[in-house]
């Protein structure tokens, strides 16, 4: 009995100093996280859509999320554009992308926020040459084949998953963007 | 100071964990597809082992063998936690592109084999250079089984196009790849080590 209350009150010790110095390290490295968070997501904003297209942004809220962006130039009141998030599951792994969209459809920009694809092969999609084959195209002229989208090479699944959210979440902004 | 010596250059040379005790190899399969992964992972175990062998070692005689392991793992979780910290807050990138492999430090057996084999039973500033060693031969391993992997199977080093007009092998660049580089390394060392030795 005495043993086990001892190795208990080591345990307890150990764990305790380990779980303040955890406590001490998030309290520290909160602050940087999120901003890179931030930082991230404004580079990823920008990157999606060109100053000469809009260059102010405006996020539409849903209970506090952010649901969408407005894109404006100069002083318009009525948005140029759109950014969105588009997200389906792809071969191994949910493919998120966030999309810069002309309010005619055309796409002015992508990029992958996450994946998790096969290494050489499905992260391939996440790179500028597949991605900027979208670039000046419109959504209505989507597809995969040989004189459109050229899918990547041995990942035809994460690519049409790609195309298909792509797709998909552009339609159902092109029909929400009103309300 | 001779045998300190030893203790740190074992890890690289004829102890080394990948190529000689055959330790740590799941990170080392999985990370290796290109350099900079390679670099990242080598660091942050190496700062993982460094850590908890330091540690292990100072509050040896304070924890008793029954409870060992879970303390252990305790402390090596801190210092796991700590790095994926550090790395998310730091470097962003690296972070994202070594994903799950970082929290899974914790169960890397080369951590907790040092500290079972070497770090309990040895001073601080012997299990210090153990842990130096031992990370830098991790590292230097990791180096060479993803340089051989980019190269070859990607075209490229840390991300610069080298080879441009060859066909690169994506075989080596997926998971059986890993093992064939790791497999064919781990057999040429063997030979030249049993050539030396029978010479």
């Amino acid at each position: 009995m005495k043993t086990i209350l001892k190795f208990a009150f080591i345990l307890f010790l150990v764990n305790l100093v380990a779980a303040s110095i955890l406590a001490a390290t998030y309290n520290i490295t909160k602050s940087k996280i999120e901003e890179q968070v931030r930082l991230a997501q404004e580079q990823a904003l920008k990157q999606v859509m060109p100053e000469e297209i809009a260059d102010r942004l405006e996020s539409v809220e849903k209970d506090g999320v952010v649901q969408y962006w407005k894109a404006f130039k100069g002083n318009s009141s009525q948005p140029n554009g759109y950014i969105f998030i588009a997200k389906k599951y792809g071969y191994s792994s949910v493919i998120e992308t966030m999309v810069g969209m002309k309010k005619d459809g055309t796409f002015t920009g992508l990029r992958v926020i996450s994946q998790n694809e096969t290494p050489g092969l499905g992260v391939k999609i996440a790179e500028p040459s597949f991605t900027k084959q979208f670039i000046n195209r419109n959504v209505s002229e989507l597809e995969l084949s040989k004189n459109n989208i050229h899918a990547v090479t041995g990942a035809t699944i994460s690519s049409r998953a790609f195309l298909d959210s792509i797709k998909s979440s552009s339609i159902e902004m092109l029909k929400n963007k009103d309300e | 100071m001779k045998k300190l010596l030893r203790e740190f250059f074992k890890g690289i040379g004829s102890e080394n964990p990948i190529f000689r005790l055959i330790l740590g190899l799941c990170p080392a399969l999985a990370v290796s597809t290109s350099v900079v992964n390679g670099l990242g992972m080598g660091i942050a175990a190496t700062f993982v082992l460094l850590g908890s062998n330091i540690i292990i070692s100072l509050v040896r005689k304070s924890i008793p063998d029954q409870i060992r392991i879970p303390c252990f793992i305790v402390i090596i979780a801190t210092f796991v936690t700590i790095v994926e910290l550090m790395m998310k807050a730091y470097a962003p990138e690296l972070s994202k592109s070594l994903g799950i492999f970082v929290p899974l430090i914790v169960v890397n057996c080369m951590v907790l084999g040092r500290a079972e084999a070497f770090a309990c039973r040895e001073g601080v500033l012997a299990s210090t250079l153990d842990a130096l060693g031992m990370g830098v031969g991790f590292t230097l391993a990791l180096l060479l089984i993803s340089a051989i992997r980019e190269l070859l199977g990607n075209g490229t080093l840390l991300g610069f196009l080298i080879l441009k007009s060859f066909d690169p092998v994506l075989y080596l660049v997926l998971a059986p790849g890993a093992l064939l580089v790791i497999g064919l390394l781990i057999g040429g060392i063997n030979f030249l080590s049993s050539k030396r030795r029978s010479a």
